[in-house]
């Protein structure tokens, strides 16, 4: 995390601000990589950043992920150099590919909400596709079963929803 | 100084944690597992709806409607009839507000009524980006059908309701619109496009005034597609358009000259090099506009269209723009025989360009489908093998390394 930070100084350059987790952990990163979370850019704008910005929903462990992510990806805004751009976006899909695919669904959720609160579009972009691929092509049983989500439907009500739109419920 | 607080908000944070290892997909809000039911295609999404009672309604805000013959795979006779039934039932359902995206993609004929009703509902429900393509070609088989059947299929076309966007019909929120394969007819007063920033023709019929028109009338168009539009003599247009930085114009057979006023960053024109390219720029053009000019040349669609095209005269893309820094060129040719014109043709563009970058011959005709086009037979009679061509004539007279023959 550290050598992620200071990295950051180095290319990023700007002032930097601390994010601190609900679980008082703190990561310091440039302005630059913390705007990306429209949130924050918003408080850098109003300008009360000053003592640390408290992030009460988000868990230290996944304040790592977010950080991690937003430190990959704070080059994305201002790309120049057309010549490096090609394969730092190969590495950029790795990078998001390998952070979501082997997460566990209760942390998966939580970094969605860390997206959603924090207003990092690309970021809530990539995890809500992750969950949609999860639910693509499955019937609703398998979709409950994915999610552990127990059917609360009559019978009844069930055979009604799959009248109205019957061909997406063929196989 | 701020680590009192944190200590003890250690505490809380754990029991916080504990309480949320499990966090289930029912627990994140609405607005949130609408975004996830949005990405899912239509079919998947309905679906959803059969979850559990909280997921019974979240599919009619689905944002990011597409409807194609992927849409229905369980339908194997998917006909035109059968298509818009199913279309409308779904936007019935929907909710009809904040869709994104719309996108149509059917072979419709005779089918007016129907699809100016899904084109009200895309301008009812504020839809921001609109695709109606009512062909079943994909891109690379438009000129071909284009050169070979130019009449084909006129029959029933969609004349796509301008009146619909218009200003004093409450107006559009469309900022992104991309038709293919219909009329298009905007009046002279046409106000339909306030917000739009991306406008796709391709294979539309519109006439030179219709383009006219559209370019005339109130818009904020940044970038502007013309493509296999083969009614189309002229692309004129004679007030200055502000903010159009990109200019796509492809194959489009009668064209015989574009003249804009735009500052533009990009250009891509396929087509003849006869067709004058005129570009007044006015004023705010600085130092640091850069132009890129890509000109592939066809020659399929040179022997077809003017084959007796015997110079070619690049000068006038440095005449275009006269504060351009970098002029890419890149020529290729594909379907290279041999033949004396295009062994002409290539030595010239390979002469007279100092700024070509590369050049691509092909023996193998690249566009059109096999059938439809045959090749002079090797060894027939005034021709040579288009490889051997190209090796012994353009090769040889490549000095700077550019031609690749392939």
């Amino acid at each position: 995390m550290a050598a992620a930070a200071a990295e950051a100084t180095i290319d990023g350059g700007g002032k930097m601000i601390i994010l601190i987790s609900a679980d008082g952990k703190r990561f310091e990163v440039t302005e630059a990589v913390a705007s990306q979370s429209q949130l924050i850019s918003n408080m850098i704008e109003d300008d009360c950043t000053e003592n640390g910005v408290r992030l009460p929903n988000v868990d230290g462990d996944i304040l790592t992920m977010v950080v991690d992510y937003c430190n990959m990806h704070a080059g994305d805004a201002a790309a120049d150099g057309d010549t490096t751009k090609a394969s730092s976006t190969e590495e950029l899909k790795k990078f998001d590919a390998e952070l979501v695919q082997a997460l566990e669904n209760p942390v998966l959720f939580k970094l969605i909400l860390a997206a959603n609160f924090l207003n990092i579009k690309s970021l809530l972009d990539m995890t809500c596709q992750r969950v949609a691929d999860m639910m693509s092509g499955k019937t609703p049983e398998q979709m409950r079963e994915t999610f552990s989500i127990e059917n609360d439907f009559t019978p009844e009500e069930e055979a009604a929803i799959r009248q109205e739109n019957a061909w997406a419920f063929d196989d | 100084m701020t680590r009192k607080p944190e200590e003890s908000l250690d505490c809380a944070a754990e029991n916080r944690q504990g309480r949320r290892s499990g966090l289930q997909l029912n627990d994140l809000p609405i607005d949130v597992l609408g975004l996830i039911i949005s990405r899912l295609p239509i079919g998947d999404a309905i679906r959803t709806g059969l979850i559990s009672r909280q997921w019974k309604d979240l599919w009619r805000d689905h944002t990011m409607l597409t409807f194609s013959r992927a849409t229905f795979p369980s339908c194997r006779m998917l006909n035109q009839q059968n298509f818009i039934r199913r279309v409308d039932s779904i936007l019935q359902q929907h909710s009809g507000v904040g869709v994104e995206r719309m996108e149509i993609k059917f072979l419709l004929r005779n089918a007016r009524r129907d699809i100016d009703r899904w084109v009200k509902f895309a301008v009812a429900s504020k839809t921001k980006e609109l695709i109606l393509d009512l062909s079943d070609l994909t891109r690379f088989f438009m000129l071909p059908v284009m050169v070979f059947h130019p009449y084909l299929d006129r029959e029933g076309f969609y004349e796509f309701p301008c009146q619909l966007l218009d200003a004093n019909n409450g107006g559009s929120h469309l900022q992104c619109l991309q038709l293919t394969s219909m009329y298009l007819k905007p009046a002279a007063d046409f106000t339909g496009f306030l917000n739009l920033k991306r406008l796709n023709l391709i294979g539309v019929n519109i006439t030179d005034e219709g383009v006219q028109n559209l370019l005339c009338s109130p818009n904020v168009l940044e970038f502007l597609e013309i493509s296999f539009c083969r009614m189309l003599i002229k692309i004129h247009a004679p007030h200055f358009l502000n903010r159009l930085k990109h200019l796509q114009v492809d194959c489009c057979p009668v064209l015989e000259k574009i003249e804009m006023n735009c500052d533009l960053a990009t250009l891509d024109f396929t087509g003849s090099s006869m067709t004058p390219l005129i570009f007044a720029t006015t004023s705010s053009l600085t130092n640091d506009s850069s132009v890129i000019c890509r000109l592939f040349e066809c020659s399929n669609f040179m022997l077809l269209n003017i084959r007796k095209t015997d110079i070619l005269d690049y000068a006038y893309l440095l005449e275009i723009a006269p504060f351009m820094e970098k002029l890419e060129l890149h020529v290729q040719i594909t379907g290279f025989f041999g033949q004396k014109d295009q062994v002409e043709l290539a030595l010239h563009i390979l002469c007279s360009s100092t700024v070509l970058k590369n050049m691509v011959i092909n023996p193998e005709i690249a566009i059109v489908p096999h059938d439809a086009y045959r090749p002079p037979k090797r060894g027939a009679h005034n021709f040579v093998d288009g490889r051997d061509a190209a090796m012994e004539f353009v090769c040889k007279a490549d000095h700077r390394n550019v031609v690749e023959v392939v």
